[in-house]
């Protein structure tokens, strides 16, 4: 259990979340025009890392807003928050 | 006693000058007693500490009291994924600096006299908090500081090691000679040794056991025991009761529960309850002491030959408004939404991503850019999640805003060939002509002045209404039905005919017929993807090559040979028991004794099931084979003449 | 006639704790980014809808409590002729400023006073209440024994909860329950 600062509510306990994957995969524009492999690789093709990781967070039981999130796997420090559309913090 | 050769600490200065005699360097090499200790013996230490020298000297004792050393506990530290060094002066674990929000500070961090203690909290605290907070420096404190250190992990002893017991373990009762043991048979990681002797595995966790096993270990194979390192930290520190992690989440506490408003009304009626979802629904209403099986033929058969009624309040409904509504409802169902006008209904299939079906229901134009959508009981909350994950993620371009109104309204689903009477009895105004009131339409009226949304769709195959309001006012409109049905014998029904009524009609129940592995074409249902459509959910994914493949599992209908069979839900489908192992086909999702067809129906995915219609299949049960037929998955009235009877 | 049946709710007091039931309240969600939008909540309902985070507005008539940044719940006292509703909808849902829907009966409005109203909820939720309780007029949505709620501070100790309605007989059991602990 962790607590997440959601960039509209302020912070909450992680019981208010709900985790989204992997942050900043675009669903393509044109799915039409892609092979198998190019959409396969959207579909299904997620990093899950032992470290720090770009993730999308939705406070489902609050404001209901998506956000990305920066946490460490490893021990679930959350380094950054930002809302969807913002640039990511460089690692 | 004291392992130590001296010791120059105040507190064995006092003990001396009290008279009290400590044995330095010596050990307890054996005890006596009958079922309680009544002596020790010990010896002297050699210098090196490996054997025992001198003569026994026995003491009588009442009691005998062990300290094992000062360990620290380091679980706070390594549960936040913090390392650990070993200590070689203390032969301690201590905490290695991490960069964290945490330090440790005193004995959990290896320091064990008060001064130090002191002067390092300042310090590190200082640190950590950067202040600069002088009140504690130069502290002084009398205490008495044990300088002197020996450390041996398993005492020396002149009798064998198998001929007695060395305790580890207190509570596992395992034993120095079990953790040689298990160095002999070849375990040499220290989780493997902890497993196979189960030492540290106890209430306490290896508090009191795990370093002196740790010791053994290195000691016995030569290893240092840095190198060696330690079994992991797992919480809870101290053993909790079950009620502490339960709380009062128990009895009626156990699950949350949802009613309808109608909820008091099914109770009143005897109404038997399933769980879908959180949601209590009525399963049957048994009456005269039926069974369910009585129960559900009789519900049935009413709703066919006269009228039934079921709430159907539970289905998620969404309030979707927004100039781009059309164009979203174009994106995430299936079929197109742009042409369908206001005052009407349609129904939507919803795929994932992956081209596999998510959820359907019928959605109502309420006006231009306002439309009313339903999603399955059990689907609600996560297709609302959904949907708002599209739009503001992937099309935050959209002007569409989505609201819940699941529990706002209240509905009644009245079906069967007299339900325009009923409703003409409860709507005397409403004109419910064919012409002006179609089936997948819906009107705006009044009850005793309360707003209605009257819909004209069915999941039974029969002529049907669902008559929203709000939920306030549900029970006494679902009243209002019943008694306006009296005459039509009106029978509530409860979500075991309505699975039974729409598998007559082959309608699919998306979580039974359907498990996240079905795309509309493996559901026989391709009339309803659009091809002229560029995009939508899952599209893409519907001419993958796994998903074009011919010999994918398909949904068929299924009869047995003797009607009266009724398969089991869940059951293996197979062509051929002789040859081993036998081909599993597929299985049963819905099946049932159909009283409107007087024959046992069952729906059923099958591999290349397309294609077999009028084939011979077998269900191997345990105590015989069923014969089936492949069919249509549609049973009854395929023209669809009831909904306009 | 119809007539109206509402959640049971045993209106309760134990362990100083009031716990009570304040339907029927009309319930309006207002949804919307532009300016016309709060122009027309601003002429029909004479209030300003807060954009702070987790706080709440009222004029003579209306609380209106954020719920996220283009989304608010208005509450009042019953409008059983849907003449507020009618009049935003054909303002703003009418005309595209926006989304305007009727939620009255979506949620019941509980009221909690007393003293120890924030232990009860603490027993069965995570939000640190240290703030909220002290200022008048802030508002949350969080989770109390897994159920969503919304909670409008009054005034010290007195507290609007706003709960599902499928949800409100469950969480009131627990309430009552709660408070028998503490």
């Amino acid at each position: 259990m962790f607590l997440i600062n959601c960039p509209f509510c302020g912070e909450r306990d992680q019981s208010e979340f709900s985790s989204g994957g992997e942050a900043h995969i675009v669903r393509p524009k044109q799915p039409t025009e892609l092979s198998d492999d190019e959409w396969a690789e959207f579909l299904f093709m997620r990093k899950n890392i032992k470290g720090v990781q770009f993730e999308r967070w939705n406070h489902s039981h609050g404001c209901r807003k998506w956000f990305n999130v920066v946490r460490d796997t490893s021990n679930d420090k959350i380094h950054s928050v930002y809302k969807m559309g913002e640039k990511p913090p460089v690692k | 006693m004291d392992l130590r050769k001296n010791s120059q600490s105040e507190i064995a200065k006092q003990a001396r000058n009290l008279g009290i005699k400590i044995y330095f360097n010596h050990v307890v090499t054996n005890t006596f007693g009958y079922r309680r200790i009544n002596s020790v013996e010990l010896m002297e230490l050699s210098d090196d500490g490996n054997t025992t020298i001198g003569n026994k000297i026995k003491l009588n004792c009442d009691c005998l009291g062990i300290s094992g050393g000062w360990t620290p506990m380091v679980h706070m530290h390594t549960q936040s994924g913090g390392k650990l060094d070993f200590k070689n002066d203390d032969q301690v674990f201590i905490p290695k600096e991490i960069d964290n929000d945490q330090i440790s500070i005193g004995a959990c961090n290896g320091d064990f006299d008060l001064e130090t203690i002191i002067d390092k909290t300042v310090n590190k605290i200082n640190i950590f908090l950067e202040i600069n907070n002088q009140d504690y420096k130069n502290t002084k404190v009398e205490c008495s500081i044990e300088k002197e250190k020996r450390n041996i992990w398993l005492l020396p002893n002149k009798i064998p090691l198998g001929k007695t017991k060395c305790f580890i373990d207190f509570q596992n009762d395992s034993t120095a000679k079990d953790i040689k043991l298990a160095l002999k048979e070849g375990f040499r990681s220290i989780e493997h040794v902890k497993r196979y002797t189960t030492t540290g595995m106890a209430t306490d966790q290896g508090k009191l056991s795990n370093m002196h096993a740790l010791g053994i270990i290195a000691d016995t194979a030569g290893v240092k025991m840095g190198t060696l390192g330690t079994t992991t930290f797992r919480p809870p520190f101290t053993p909790l009761t079950f009620g502490t992690i339960v709380g009062r989440n128990v009895g009626k506490f156990f699950e949350v529960v949802r009613k309808t408003s109608i909820h008091d009304w099914h109770v009143d009626n005897k109404a038997q309850f399933e769980n879908v979802g959180q949601w209590k629904r009525p399963w049957y209403y048994p009456k005269n002491g039926e069974t369910m099986h009585d129960a559900v033929q009789r519900e049935s058969k009413a709703a066919r030959d006269s009228a039934g009624i079921l709430d159907a309040s539970t289905l998620g409904k969404i309030d979707i408004q927004g100039t781009d509504a059309s164009e979203f409802l174009n994106r995430v169902y299936t079929n197109a939404w742009s042409k369908l006008s206001i005052g009407k209904c349609r129904y939507g299939l919803m795929l994932n991503e992956d081209g596999m079906v998510y959820d359907d229901g019928v959605t109502t134009r309420l006006a231009e850019n306002h439309y009313l959508m339903t999603t399955t009981t059990g689907g609600a909350a996560n297709v609302l999640g959904k949907l708002e994950d599209y739009l503001q993620t992937e099309w935050p371009e959209l002007d569409v805003y989505l609201t819940s109104v699941t529990d706002h309204y209240s509905t009644a689903s009245v079906c069967g060939p007299n339900s325009k009477k009923i409703i003409n009895k409860i709507f005397p105004e409403l004109d419910l002509s064919d012409e002006n009131f179609p089936h997948m339409s819906f009107k705006n009226t009044k009850l005793d002045n309360i707003n209605c949304r009257v819909m004209r769709i069915s999941f039974t195959g029969e002529l049907s209404y669902e008559i929203n309001i709000e939920s306030k006012y549900g029970k006494s409109l679902w009243e209002k039905c019943i008694s306006a049905g009296q005459e039509f014998n009106i029978t509530p029904y409860g979500t075991e005919t309505m699975h039974l009524l729409r598998a007559e009609k082959g309608f699919i129940i998306v979580g039974q017929d359907t498990d996240g592995t079905m795309t509309p074409s493996d559901l026989q249902m391709d009339w309803i993807v659009s091809k002229k459509k560029y995009d939508f959910i899952g599209k893409r994914s519907l001419y993958r090559s796994d998903t074009i493949r011919e010999d994918r599992k398909q949904l068929v209908g299924l009869l047995t040979n003797d009607p009266k069979e009724i398969l089991e839900e869940g059951a293996q489908i197979v062509s051929d028991t002789n040859t081993k192992p036998i081909d599993m086909l597929g299985h049963v999702t819905s099946s049932y004794f159909s009283p409107n067809l007087n024959k046992s129906i069952a729906l059923a995915v099958v591999r290349s099931g397309k294609n077999m219609k009028g084939q011979k299949l077998i269900i191997p049960m345990e105590n015989k084979n069923i014969n089936v037929t492949v069919s249509d998955t549609i049973f009854l009235d395929k023209e669809n003449k009831r909904l306009n009877a | 006639m119809l007539n109206t049946h509402y959640p049971q709710i045993t209106d309760n007091k134990l362990n100083d704790v009031e716990i009570s039931l304040q339907e029927p309240i009309s319930k309006i969600n207002l949804r919307g980014k532009s300016k016309e939008f709060f122009a027309k909540v601003g002429k029909v309902l004479s209030l300003i809808l807060p954009n702070e985070a987790n706080t709440s507005s009222f004029s003579e008539n209306f609380n209106a409590i954020w719920l996220s940044p283009d989304e608010w719940m208005v509450y009042f006292k019953n409008d059983d002729e849907k003449v507020i509703f009618n009049k935003l909808y054909s303002e703003i849902s009418k005309v595209n400023y926006g989304s305007v829907t009727d939620i009255s009966d979506q949620w019941i409005c509980i009221n909690l006073k007393g003293s120890k109203i924030y232990d009860i909820l603490s027993a069965g939720c995570s939000f640190n209440f240290d703030q909220f309780l002290k200022t008048d007029g802030l508002s949350t949505q969080t989770i109390v024994n897994h159920i969503d709620v919304i909670l409008h501070n009054k005034n010290t100790y007195n507290i609007n909860l706003f709960v599902r309605r499928s949800f409100s007989e469950h969480l009131c059991l627990w309430l009552n329950d709660s408070a028998k602990f503490i």
